[in-house]
């Protein structure tokens, strides 16, 4: 998933607007280091939470210790960097460091391999994604997927006082709040469609099968057998009202601030709205539960990956300094936290302070194994689907959102492991 | 015409009228929202669509989309202009001379000529232009202004070539006795002599190209990656609108800025531009 | 763009007869020249056209994502792939579509209109600028501009509500969506076919109406007997340059719909550039480009010389 938020920002840009002409970009001319300074460019996603603002302010302490390096922040604008990268690698044209994209087997040989660097292997969900057993790439913390944010007063108005636990309690939640007159469930268009599908889905799916990843990957597994019933119990939800078609128009940014805005109840996303949260003005009373699975699961799995994992393609001729500037990003103190703030995400050792939402947050992850956290979408390491899974999964929710019946999407999802798998 | 419209009816000549204002008001309202939407905040423009209201009448979204820092659009302006200017030097440059070679020849070979430059009229763009990204990083070009202007002109050349050779056709060959009996060799004649002799053909090539470099946007985003930092109007919307394309406030005044030079154009040259588009698509 | 003449007679051939010995004594000192001359615009044409498109050709054997420095020939592999995978041929579907639907309803209403306002006149004048204005618009901004008034809360659902109506699917219903595109497309383009008929109609001579008019046939039987077969070089014209046009249509719908909702308005230069580098799989990209490049020369083709052999039995 954290390659798909690379394509959104948004309330940032009235944020940078409003900031104007302040601070100097740096990346618009380009080129023409100045006295000779080893320029050092980096390919960074521009979210609402990450603007090009934060991006440079995080960067300035690492340049002003490091007189010779001048750090270049790339943005790819709306195209991201997972859709930029393979261009870019194609043109000759790669950045120094990438931000955002884990190493897949594919992109592996054209990154640097990071084994040598204590920072790198030693950092979170290292291990997890090495590829043949080499590090690729290190990242500043842990982000957890499988959340459901949910506005208190919404809960209160349906009578709802335990916090659901499985996925059946859910739905009585869900039948509460969409009787008291709530919009039940924040979705939207984009790729944020399949998000609340997954939420749905992997904690029962995984949990019931830790090797789900690698028996579809190999074929072993059909999705219409291990997946097909949680399609179903979307499709009911759509039928019921609790997903709402409109939501097919609303963008991720509009989402995010109608939910905040107290328009809707439940909000299925990514610990990064916590980050989101802190920094709002005025929002609802929001509070988040673990993504449940159904009844007699008893570890339901955790969608878990790196936050803001860098690597650093082979091409790059400065790749000594790029090195120095992944292991400021990622073991710097300072420059860890305003990233774990910033963006909701969390790594042992580097404690901040958080809003009520963010403790909520930490108690989920401290009653979490470790052992139960489990990729999201395509994947990562050696727990991977093939290539557009993802997106073919996104596509299919929208179809589903849109109204086709289960079965049908699900008859889709079989045909394209088919085409694609093994 | 004047002959049929004269048997025209009373009701008949009232509905042509009326399903006539009517497409123009389908065609003229987007332009009228956009322009007034760019003065109004986001709850005006959803619940008011069609009115702006003097006390919420602001020009600040304009003007935070004339300094916004994701796309500088006078910036854009220039760089867009400056790209318009070039291809279309080289564009004429390039082709006039083999449109004279092609429409003077007898041999087979100014026929295959022909017909290896017309073939590029059936190629969609796409098709060549990713392949092009590789040619262009071997040249050293990918990434470059005159990588940019290279590929842009080349896809001049088929319109230009086909309509140039079609015009030289149509010029006497006297002209180009005169010009050798002057004693200047054949390359020379022709920029002195005949050139100029085309100018007809040459304004309705300026008007084609122009316009079609003008509002190209798939070339310019793979050409020109982030590293140039170069942003012409198109790319420019793009990365300044594309995710924020519900945020009406960034959109309308973005896409007004956008398209104010294009219609301003327009409205001065109209003439110009109309009679060079048919003279281009008849004749081509 | 054919090899297609207008109505308006055409200009004299150069008058070559008497020239002929005059011309031919000089051939060995024009070759030189002659390269010079034609060399530059063959050069650059040939390295950034004739080069990529075989290129194209080559990489779409091959499994080749792009950047890696190993990759395999795989013979047809990417074709039979992209004609068994659904959403290149869910792409191909719609784009056929688009350029079949969007052709003819250009056409029609470029058509009717232009019968309508191609008479001399100040009205005439400012409807035609006005039907046409949109066609010098970037079609990437014309996208983004309707995105904006079709989303759920945009301007044409609150214009709806004024009058009663519910809110309209515009962009989030697949079909809607495609419906969408389309008429985007009629919007922003049918001015240019009603510009080419209007020039059609005038290099009709006005003594075939009145010739008409005198032996008292109705209007529509003159548009039918005069109108049509004369101005048939015209639309042929039109009929060529939208449906090559639509073929490759991307720009509208990136900044319409992104190919949405359920990636039901994808068309296949989408797919080709989204395969080619942002799914990193380029031979396959190459592959359905160079379907693409087939369909369209066979269209253009076959519509010119369709068209070419009605406009022959016209003029018999």
């Amino acid at each position: 998933m954290i390659r798909k938020r690379a394509a959104l920002a948004a309330m940032g840009v009235a944020a940078v607007a409003l900031a104007g002409c302040s601070t100097a970009a740096g990346d618009d001319d380009g080129g023409g280091g100045e006295d000779g300074k080893v320029e050092v460019s980096m390919l960074v996603n521009v979210t609402p939470n990450l603007t090009e603002e934060f991006w440079n302010e995080l960067v300035a302490p690492f340049e002003e210790a490091n007189p010779g390096i001048d750090v270049i922040i790339q943005n790819p604008g709306a195209e991201g960097v997972a859709a930029a990268l393979p261009r870019l690698l194609a043109a000759g044209d790669a950045p120094d460091v990438v931000q955002s994209l884990p190493p897949t087997p594919e992109l592996a040989p054209e990154l640097v391999d990071l084994s040598g660097y204590d920072w790198a292997t030693e950092g979170p969900l290292a291990e997890q994604y090495t590829i043949d057993g080499k590090y690729y790439m290190a990242g500043i913390g842990v982000q957890l997927q499988s959340l459901m944010f949910y506005n208190k007063t919404a809960f209160e108005e349906a009578g709802i006082t335990e916090l659901p636990t499985t996925l059946e309690e859910l739905d009585e939640a869900l039948a509460a709040l969409s009787a008291a007159g709530w919009t039940p469930i924040q979705t939207g268009g984009d790729w944020m469609s399949s998000h609340a599908l997954q939420a749905l889905a992997l904690p029962s799916v995984v949990g019931t099968d830790p090797d789900w990843y690698a028996r579809m990957s190999s074929g072993e597994a059909t999705f219409s057998e291990t997946y097909g019933t949680f399609i179903e119990r979307y499709a009911d939800w759509v039928a019921a009202g609790y997903v709402p078609t409109e939501a097919l128009g609303i963008q991720y940014p509009d989402a995010e601030q109608a939910f905040l805005a107290g328009e809707s109840a439940i909000y299925p996303m990514g610990s990064w709205f916590a980050g989101t949260e802190a920094a709002a003005e005025n929002p609802a009373e929001i509070g988040v539960f673990r993504a449940p699975a159904i009844e007699g699961v008893s570890e339901p799995a955790m969608g878990a990956n790196i936050a803001s994992p860098y690597s650093i393609p082979s091409s790059s001729p400065v790749v000594d300094e790029a090195a120095l500037l992944v292991e400021f990003l990622t073991t710097d103190e300072t420059a860890v936290i305003d990233q774990l703030i910033v963006d909701g995400n969390f790594r042992d050792g580097y404690a901040y302070e958080t809003t009520a939402l963010g403790d909520e947050l930490f108690q989920i992850v401290a009653e979490t194994p470790a052992g139960s956290y489990t990729p999201t979408g395509e994947g990562y390491g050696e727990r991977r689907l093939p290539a557009g899974y993802s997106e073919e999964l996104n596509t299919q929710t929208q179809a589903l959102m849109g109204g086709t019946p289960a079965a049908d999407v699900i008859g889709a999802m079989d045909d394209w492991f088919a085409a694609n798998a093994g | 015409m004047s002959a049929a419209t004269r048997r025209g009816t009373v009701p008949g000549a009232a509905i042509k009228w009326v399903v006539l204002a009517a497409t123009a008001l389908v065609m003229l309202i987007p332009m009228y929202i956009l322009v007034i939407s760019a003065f109004k905040p986001q709850a005006e423009i959803i619940q008011q669509p069609l009115l702006i209201d003097p006390s919420t009448f602001t020009l600040e979204y304009l003007k935070e989309a004339l300094t916004s820092e994701k796309f500088n659009v006078v910036r854009a302006y220039g760089v867009t202009l400056s790209f318009v200017l070039m291809v279309n030097v080289f564009g004429i440059a390039l082709a006039a001379p083999v449109a004279y070679v092609i429409a003077r020849g007898r041999k087979k070979w100014h026929m295959c000529l022909l017909l290896l430059f017309v073939s590029g009229l059936f190629i969609p763009g796409q098709v060549t232009l990713i392949p092009v990204v590789f040619v262009l990083r071997l040249l050293g070009l990918i990434n470059t202004v005159p990588g940019f202007i290279l590929f842009e002109t080349a896809a001049t050349l088929p319109v230009t070539i086909f309509l140039f050779s079609a015009y030289l056709r149509t010029v006497p060959r006297d002209i180009d006795e005169a010009a050798a009996l002057d004693g200047a060799g054949q390359i020379r004649a022709f920029w002195s002599c005949i050139f100029p002799i085309m100018k007809p053909v040459v304004a309705t090539i300026l008007v084609l190209n122009s316009i079609s470099v003008w509002n190209d946007f798939v070339s310019p985003q793979i050409i020109l990656g982030p590293s140039s930092g170069i942003y012409t109007v198109t790319t420019g919307v793009y990365a300044a609108v594309g995710q924020y394309s519900t945020d009406y406030t960034v959109v309308f005044p973005t896409l007004l800025l956008a398209i104010l030079p294009a219609v301003i154009f327009f409205v001065i040259m109209q003439r110009h531009i109309i009679g060079g588009l048919v003279a281009g698509a008849t004749k081509g | 763009m054919t090899a297609t003449v207008t109505a308006p007679p055409q200009q004299p051939r150069a008058p070559h007869p008497p020239r002929v010995r005059a011309a031919r004594r000089k051939p060995l000192r024009s070759r030189v020249p002659d390269l010079i001359m034609a060399g530059p615009a063959v050069l650059v044409f040939v390295l950034m056209f004739i080069i990529p498109m075989i290129l194209a050709f080559v990489l779409s054997l091959t499994d080749w994502n792009g950047y890696s420095l190993n990759f395999d020939f795989i013979g047809l592999e990417n074709y039979r792939f992209a004609f068994k995978n659904p959403r290149t041929v869910d792409a191909a579907i719609f784009t056929a579509i688009v350029a079949l639907v969007g052709t003819t309803l250009c056409n029609v209403v470029g058509l009717a209109v232009a019968v309508l306002i191609a008479a001399p006149g100040r009205a005439n004048t400012v409807l035609r600028t006005i039907f046409f204005y949109p066609y010098i618009i970037s079609s990437l901004i014309i996208g983004f501009l309707w995105s904006a008034m079709l989303q759920p809360n945009g301007v044409a659902n609150s214009l709806l509500a004024h009058v009663g109506v519910g809110p309209l699917p515009f962009l989030i219903d697949p079909t809607w969506a495609k419906g969408s595109v389309i008429a985007t497309i009629l919007w922003s383009s049918f001015g240019f076919n009603m510009i080419l008929f209007i020039a059609g109609i005038k290099s009709v001579p006005n003594e075939y109406y009145e010739a008409a008019t005198v032996d008292g046939a109705s209007r529509w039987q003159q548009f039918r007997a005069i109108t049509v077969p004369l101005i048939a070089p015209v639309l042929t014209v039109n009929l060529v340059l939208t449906l090559v046009g639509l073929l490759k249509v991307y720009d509208v719908v990136l900044a319409l719909t992104d190919g949405g909702p359920a990636a039901g308005t994808q068309t296949i230069v989408y797919q080709i550039l989204k395969d080619s580098f942002a799914r990193s799989a380029l031979g396959l990209g190459a592959a359905q480009s160079v379907v693409l490049l087939v369909v369209t020369a066979v269209a253009g083709l076959a519509v010119t010389f369709a068209r070419r052999s009605a406009e022959q039995k016209v003029a018999a």
